[in-house]
């Protein structure tokens, strides 16, 4: 579940690159949004990168020359060797599985039938529009009327069911958009508790099912307590904040600052059939859009603080990247 | 360290006790109900007995729970063969509590579901009146949430569960809760660590009401000072002599 920003839709990159991979690796997408046309948001998913980019970028610098991209230190340099050695044994292995992969011969199979076979990857062009031929195995929803539920539950039922595969054949993942579920147009026709209830009876479903439900959820919109009810649901939760355009403070603090749109909050990951609780390396990603044409994901880079500089003042850029409680004593709280 | 804590004899849970477990976001308390289920179907030793569990499950699959008590020795699989362990999934579709046969009963859905419960430690019942049924629920919010937020249904179905009989012994109930839908309780990725609107009433939720009638609370909470990949959290008794301890 991704808790929404008010201020930036940044959450749609991430459902857009969700069904976008779900779509162009042959997977069944069931999309649901209080938009009143759904099949024009599909319209805007971003096409696969193309695989001549894609590879060049993977192979890594090819000489000194690409120095000016690099932004390490010299006495790194010497690991370079290294890292382009193991992206060459990568891609070697990657070419020996695409010549031996074998589309699935599931009924949903469009991208087969489009007559292409891809890799699986992360890599969109946003600039391009994905491959209509792609969108035909989408199913879409609006609840721009209000959402009723108990159809909107039937009809994910229904998509789930049609995922099951006999033993021993290849089997097949749905995914599951919901889009600002809790979003105004959705709470005419329906209260609070109705829409954990809904909640509770989807979960139930996709745990039981060979599908992934990725639902963004405004939660400013909801009473605290039935925003906390909502996060307790979620197996991942993530939330999506804004960056303002000119912050003079958070463009000291961060390198490639003009780059970034927005960070992203890792709060909660799954924990199935364990009860050890994963903690992620990291817990706020940057979000990125280079050159407009592909949103990345990178860990938070500081610049060097300096020492001199003195308090910077309760509510610090620091102190926001860092999760500090709002009203921590200090700014070492984090 | 815990069972001394809890002031656990070892001869499992005290008849008709209520054991509350309040989590949050941030630091989630289902490993306890693990914890429980191997002490109360494994014991330490030939001299305390044997208890008998009903467990409802509304938040994950029996599979969840099965293969975490497989890794601590714990064969859910065996103790539910042998009657010693009932598995009620609430998770499935088609469930008594979300089903539209269930839609159609005159009876509410927690009714309902005490009568499944009852029905499930009468037929455990093997006429050994030392017999002792522990009811465990993860987690009573999924419970408020099936009856339409209705916190008083929950509780008077917490203490119906705590009434029924088994030999001479009444039930123990061991109920997960998240503690952090309180409102003054602030949540992950608000602004706000604690929201309280100027002039809105605060109302009692289900963790403050159980607080007030369980016989143990336990606490789980993160570190405050954040996270670490050594400890998760940390654990409090607010009337245990021990002291909270990491976890």
């Amino acid at each position: 579940m991704i808790m929404e920003d008010n201020e930036a839709p940044h959450h749609m990159l991430l459902l857009r690159y969700f069904m976008a991979q779900g779509l162009v690796h042959s997977q069944p997408l069931f999309f649901a949004s209080p938009l009143p046309s759904p099949q024009a948001f599909l319209g805007t998913l971003p096409a696969i990168a193309s695989v001549r980019e894609s590879k060049s970028r993977s192979m890594g610098p090819k000489d000194s020359s690409g120095e000016d991209e690099l932004r390490i230190a010299w006495q790194y340099r010497r690991y370079l060797s290294e890292q382009k050695a193991l992206e060459e044994r990568r891609l070697r292995q990657q070419e020996l599985t695409a010549s031996s992969w074998a589309p699935s011969s599931s009924s949903f199979n469009h991208a087969s039938t489009a007559g292409g076979s891809y890799e699986f990857c992360n890599d969109f062009d946003m600039r391009k529009p994905l491959e209509r031929s792609l969108l035909i195995g989408a199913k879409c929803e609006s609840f721009a009327s209000g959402a009723h539920l108990g159809g909107l539950l039937d009809q994910c039922k229904d998509f789930v069911s049609k995922l099951a595969r006999p033993p021993g054949e290849t089997q097949t993942v749905g995914r599951l958009a919901l889009q600002s579920l809790c979003a105004p147009q959705c709470m005419q026709t329906c209260t609070d508790w109705e829409l954990l209830a809904f909640l509770q009876a989807l979960k139930g479903i996709v745990r039981a099912s060979n599908s992934v439900a990725v639902i963004t959820f405004p939660a400013s919109l909801l009473r605290p307590t039935m925003a906390i009810r909502w996060q307790h649901f979620a197996d991942i939760l993530l939330s999506v904040e804004a960056v303002l355009d000119e912050d003079k403070e958070m463009a000291g603090m961060l390198t490639d600052y003009q780059e970034i749109v927005g960070f992203l909050r890792v709060h909660k990951l799954a924990s199935m059939n364990t009860q050890v609780p994963s903690v992620p390396d990291a817990n706020v990603h940057t979000m990125k859009v280079v050159r407009r044409k592909k949103l990345t994901l990178e860990r938070l880079q500081f610049a060097p603080v300096d020492a001199t500089s003195g308090d910077s003042g309760s509510g610090s850029a620091a102190s926001l990247l860092c999760g500090q409680p709002a009203n921590a004593p200090s700014k070492y709280d984090f | 360290m815990m069972e001394e804590a809890l002031g656990w004899a070892g001869d499992g849970l005290p008849p008709g006790a209520l054991v509350m477990i309040k989590d949050c976001v941030a630091a989630k308390g289902g490993f306890f109900l693990t914890f429980f289920l191997k002490r109360l179907l494994v014991p330490s030793n030939v001299a305390s007995g044997r208890s008998k569990v009903v467990f409802v499950g509304m938040a994950e699959p029996f599979s969840h729970y099965g293969r975490i008590a497989k890794k601590q020795g714990c064969n859910l699989i065996q103790a539910r063969d042998n009657g010693q362990f009932v598995f009620l999934d609430m998770m499935a579709a088609g469930n008594h509590l979300t089903s539209e046969r269930r839609r159609e009963q005159a009876v509410s859905p927690l009714q309902r579901l005490y009568q499944i419960v009852n029905e499930s430690v009468k037929r455990m019942q093997t006429g050994n009146e030392n017999d002792r049924v522990v009811i465990m629920v993860d987690d009573a919010s999924l419970l408020e949430v099936s009856a339409g937020g209705r916190s008083d249904q929950v509780l008077a179905f917490l203490q119906y569960c705590r009434a029924i009989n088994s030999g001479h012994n009444r039930c123990s109930v061991v109920v997960l809760v998240h503690g952090d839908t309180d409102i003054t309780y602030g949540a992950a990725g608000l602004d706000n660590g604690g929201y309280v609107e100027h002039g809105e009433q605060r109302v009692a939720s289900l963790a403050h009401e159980l607080d007030h009638i369980a016989d143990v609370v336990i606490s789980v909470d993160p570190l405050s000072t954040g996270l670490a990949n050594d400890v998760h959290g940390q654990v409090g008794n607010p009337n245990s002599p021990v002291p909270s301890c990491g976890i």
